[in-house]
């Protein structure tokens, strides 16, 4: 369902990626944002419905090399603590 | 001699009908002039259009401070006034209904003991039938416009509704920014305050939230369809994998290609059957297809579905 929802803020960054991916390829979504909740250690990301084909999801710490094209930076509880993060669609 | 006594027993009637209608009880202090007036609170079109153009040219000059700072004072100015018009209209169904209620009793107390002091046979037929129709009328009301709901329990539903979605558009508005949460977003949210402040509403969340096991459930499921499933990386493969499997297939029913097309559409009864989905025997490759979409987002949120899912895809896919 297109909209904002919460992500939880105890995951990897691989899980985090793997998570908005699944939920991209199986909820015909794409993300549009991903910001912290300033109420509690969680993530909320913020989605539209998206009928075509994506490519998977990959997260990597501001700054480093990343696989595809950047989405977007931002910050995100990752592990349970805020982290600068660049979000990546893979080809 | 009866006429006489009817006409003083009906004026008293209609005067305590009237003293109740009149709301000549109070049930709330009076309220501070400057509380009571709307003045403060007044939001003209023209102030709502100019504050809209700001925020939306803040935005355009990416302004992002200064966009947010407009979204909510948009927002705020709004809800105030929704707030002060629902205080009236909290107040009027309380003491309307109360008054007509009371009222109502009053009148029908009064026909049915002057039917019974009455002789006369079609004056006493008059009165009983005029308090019978009262009485429909008013159960009528109750049964149709408030659905047999008490007044305490449609405004504690009101309230607990409004105050829900009032604490998460303030939530939004202070966690958020304009990118993620943009003032149509905030709209919406705003729109839907709005609504939880009417009976048809709180009707409709009453009859949702009987605390049936039905409604636990649904609780359940809404509360785990809120917050994303967490995934594995693995399972973002399955993800892909299946939605690539989709595209292909959706490619081909839709390729004009009547060959491509009954393949596909064999594919795609494979898997439906693989994951248990029905389906009618004379569906078409689109409905299979539209099948199967909605088994993909159901197995969005449940692991087990999306393995079982994964398991038909590549089954049907690789023989």
């Amino acid at each position: 369902m297109a909209g904002t929802v919460p992500v939880s803020g105890n995951l990897s960054m691989d899980a985090l990626a793997a998570t908005l991916t699944r939920n991209e390829q199986l909820d015909f979504e794409r993300v549009t944002a991903l910001t912290v909740d300033n109420t509690q250690p969680r993530n909320l990301v913020t989605t539209v419905n998206d009928a075509s084909a994506l490519g998977a999801l990959s997260i990597c710490a501001a700054g480093a090399a990343g696989n595809g094209t950047k989405l977007l930076s931002t910050t995100a509880y990752i592990s349970g603590s805020q982290q600068a993060i660049d979000l990546y669609r893979q080809p | 001699m009866y006429r006489r006594r009817v006409s003083r027993l009906s004026t008293a009637i209609f005067g305590i009908f009237l003293f109740a209608l009149a709301g000549c009880i109070r049930s709330a202090p009076r309220m501070p002039r400057n509380l009571s007036s709307a003045v403060p609170i007044n939001y003209s079109s023209q102030e709502f259009d100019d504050d809209v153009q700001a925020y939306r040219n803040a935005v355009k000059a990416n302004q992002l401070g200064s966009a947010k700072a407009a979204r909510d004072s948009i927002v705020f100015r709004v809800i105030a006034q929704i707030d002060s018009s629902y205080g009236h209209f909290e107040g009027g169904l309380t003491n309307g209904r109360a008054a007509f209620q009371t009222g109502s009793d009053a009148a029908q107390l009064g026909l049915t003991a002057a039917a019974t002091i009455v002789g006369a046979s079609a004056v006493k037929d008059i009165l009983t039938a005029t308090s019978t129709a009262l009485q429909g009328t008013s159960l009528s009301i109750d049964k149709n416009i408030y659905e047999q709901k008490t007044t305490e329990s449609l405004v504690s539903q009101m309230r607990a509704s409004r105050k829900a979605l009032q604490a998460q558009i303030l939530l939004s508005l202070s966690s958020r920014d304009v990118i993620s949460y943009p003032l149509e977003a905030a709209w919406i949210d705003v729109v839907g305050y709005y609504y939880a402040g009417t009976i048809p509403s709180a009707l409709v969340d009453i009859a949702s939230s009987t605390g049936s096991a039905a409604t636990v459930a649904d609780q359940q499921l809404k509360s785990t369809v809120q917050a994303l499933t967490n995934a594995t990386p693995t399972q973002a493969k399955q993800a892909v994998s299946i939605r690539t499997v989709y595209t292909k297939l959706s490619s081909e029913i839709s390729s004009g290609d009547a060959t491509q097309s009954s393949q596909a559409s064999v594919t795609l009864r494979k898997i439906l059957d693989s994951v248990g989905v029905s389906y009618a025997a004379d569906a078409t490759g689109a409905d299979l297809l539209a099948a199967l979409k909605t088994e993909m987002q159901v197995a969005a949120s449940d692991d087990t579905r999306l393995q079982k899912l994964n398991d038909a895809v590549q089954a049907a896919t690789t023989q």
